[in-house]
Order: C-alpha cells, then structure tokens, then sequence
C-alpha cells in the first residue's frame, strides 16, 4: 500500500488506541509522510518580463520561474502555480522585488483557485505606494491558508490602468503544517 | 539506542513492514526528533551597517542567536551551520533605510545549492523597508548559511535569519 499523506482528524483516529495491536506500520509510515511531507514552491531572479495592468484585479504576468525541491504538492512552472495535493492547513510565505512606471499604488496577492475554477482571497496581501517611477518596491506576505485537493495558489496583482509592473523576484513557499 | 534526526526515506525504512526486530521505541522517537527538531536562527538589531555595493556576508557585531536545536548558531561569524543533511525551509528578513540610494540581500551559504533570490530596494525616498527572501534548499551536514548582501548609501538595521528542516 502507498504512504498516504493525512489529515490531522484521519491520522488521530488510526493512532486512536493500540489496545489490540492493530496501530500498524502502515499507520507509522502515512504519519511520517503526513507530518514531513507537502512543501515546495518557486523563485525568479533577475526577471524583466512586464505586466500592462488592466486596472482591477488579475493574474500576475510572470516570467517562467524554477521550482524548488518539492514534496506531495505539484509545482507548476510553466502556469506559474502551486497546487495542493492533500487537504490540510498550508504556512504561505512570499518575498517580492517588483518596479511600476508611474507613482501609483499596486497591491500583490496570493489568491487560491478551486479545481472547479472559482477563485478567492486567502487574506495574503501586500501594498505599495511607490515614491517615484520606477521604484523598486519591496513585498513581504505571509499566511496560514486552508486548501483541500486541487486547490492552486497564484500570484494577482490589482493597479492603475495601463501602468507597468515588473516582478523582478519572486519568492513563493508552501509548506503543509497539519 | 539513541534517537537521531534521520532523513525521510531512513525513517520510512525503520518502519518498513516486516523489519527485523519490529519497529522499536527509538524509531519513533527519531521520528519525533526529525520532525520537533531542526531549526535555529539568529538575528541582530540596529546593525547600522552597509557593506558596499558588492555582494559580502553580512556579519555585524554581536549578533543575538534564536533557541535552536540540531544546527549550529556561530554569532561569531554570524551563520548557522547544518547539521544533519535534508530540505530545509531559510528566510531571511533584513530591514533597511534607503534614501535615494539602493540595496540587495539574499541567502548565502557554503552549498552551491542555494537558490538565487534577492530582496531589493532602491530609487525611491522611502525608508525602512523589509526584504524578506524566503526559499527552499537542500543541504547537508556541515554546510554553512549566512546572509548577504550589498548595498550603496543604504544602511541595512535589523537582519534576522531563520533555518528549519522540512524533510
């Protein structure tokens, strides 16, 4: 039988008691991957590729990024996204190095699709109001965001009409926390 | 026998079915240590320090050390040194002052398998900014990690860095 990544709840009852032997190692073993499994994510440096913003919220245009080392989770470069393998409780961290030709604010955000294709805010957000064009602009976001199976996580951007962003670096890293 | 932090595919193996002399009390706990343990991180405080326009550690003075466990925290040279070898989650975090100016930071290291990804700020009037880098690397024992960066009329003022074993 394959080692199963697991849910908390799933992985509390298989160890629930062992008062007749029956804790197996198969149990072990889907709690070992359950519990050191799920992580992955991917990176851009030195990136030039621009995004002529359409003046509400939408997906950010990237250049192709490299993956990290990734476990029980599917990485995908070409479409720039991450998406969950096992339901669960997923850390989101993201670094971001960007520019825009004008002095407009421009807010960057991790938003999640559905498998059924419906995407929504995770509450993984980050703001800026450049000083001047052409400024590099520096984002940090964090969070803790539910995903069940299929689920996709991407980069979104919201600015002013017909300015320019340039992601220059991209960080983004989902570890699996329970 | 001791517990000891062990790599995923060696724990799957100490809980293989049908491994001789059962699965003991020590799997598990080395199970438990691979997965508790494993973290450290350090950090420093109103370094005021710019280190040139050209990439070099960053090793202010007297850097604090965070608790740790399975990896090495070096205030001396500020850096963490690994421990035991698997896949490790590093972020680092460096705050700065920029004033028409410009800097850089990403995470360095002895291993050459350290993902390039920087933080950046520059060309603006606004100051005191964070540049948070986190990334995913695969180490191993006794590899070295140290943050750095370069920088010109910026001051870098609060630099942290934080390692934790994933797998």
């Amino acid at each position: 039988m394959a080692d199963t990544v697991r849910t908390l709840a799933a992985l509390q009852s298989l160890l629930a008691d062992n008062e007749t032997g029956d804790i197996s190692p198969q149990d072990l073993r889907d709690m070992l991957v359950s519990i050191l499994g799920a992580y992955g994510g991917f990176y851009i440096h030195a990136s030039s590729t621009g995004h002529t913003l359409g003046g509400s919220e939408e997906l950010c245009t990237l250049a192709t990024p490299t993956a990290f080392d990734a476990q029980d989770l599917e990485v995908d470069t070409g479409n720039k996204k991450v998406t969950i393998a096992t339901d669960g409780k997923y850390l989101v961290l993201v670094g971001a190095v960007c520019r825009v030709d004008s002095t407009n604010a421009v807010t960057l955000k991790i938003r999640k699709t559905a498998s059924g294709g419906s995407s929504s805010d995770i509450g993984i957000a980050s703001h800026y109001s450049p000083t001047q064009a052409d400024e590099t602009l520096s984002f940090a976001m964090a969070g803790i965001a539910d995903l069940v199976d299929g689920d996709y996580l991407r980069l979104w951007v919201n600015g002013t009409a017909t300015d320019v962003l340039t992601v220059t670096e991209l960080s983004l890293v989902v570890c699996r926390l329970a | 026998m001791a517990a000891s932090v062990q790599s995923r595919n060696d724990l799957l193996a100490l809980l293989a079915p049908g491994r001789d002399g059962g699965i003991l009390p020590e799997d598990l706990r080395s199970l438990l240590v691979s997965r508790l343990g494993c973290y450290a991180g350090l950090y420093k405080l109103d370094a005021a320090y710019s280190p040139g326009p050209s990439f070099t550690r960053l090793d202010p003075d007297s850097p604090t050390a965070f608790d740790s466990d399975d990896i090495a925290v070096d205030t001396d040279d500020c850096q963490l040194t690994i421990g035991t070898d698997g896949v490790y989650l590093l972020v680092s975090v460096v705050s700065t002052t920029v004033d028409a100016s410009w800097c850089d930071t990403r995470i360095g290291g002895s291993s050459g398998d350290i993902p390039e990804v920087w933080g950046s700020k520059s060309s603006g009037y606004s100051c005191g900014f964070a540049q948070v880098v986190p990334v995913i690397a695969t180490l191993s024992a006794g590899d070295t990690v140290y943050l750095e960066g370069k920088s010109y009329g910026a001051m870098f003022q609060h630099l942290m860095l934080l390692a934790r074993r994933l797998a």
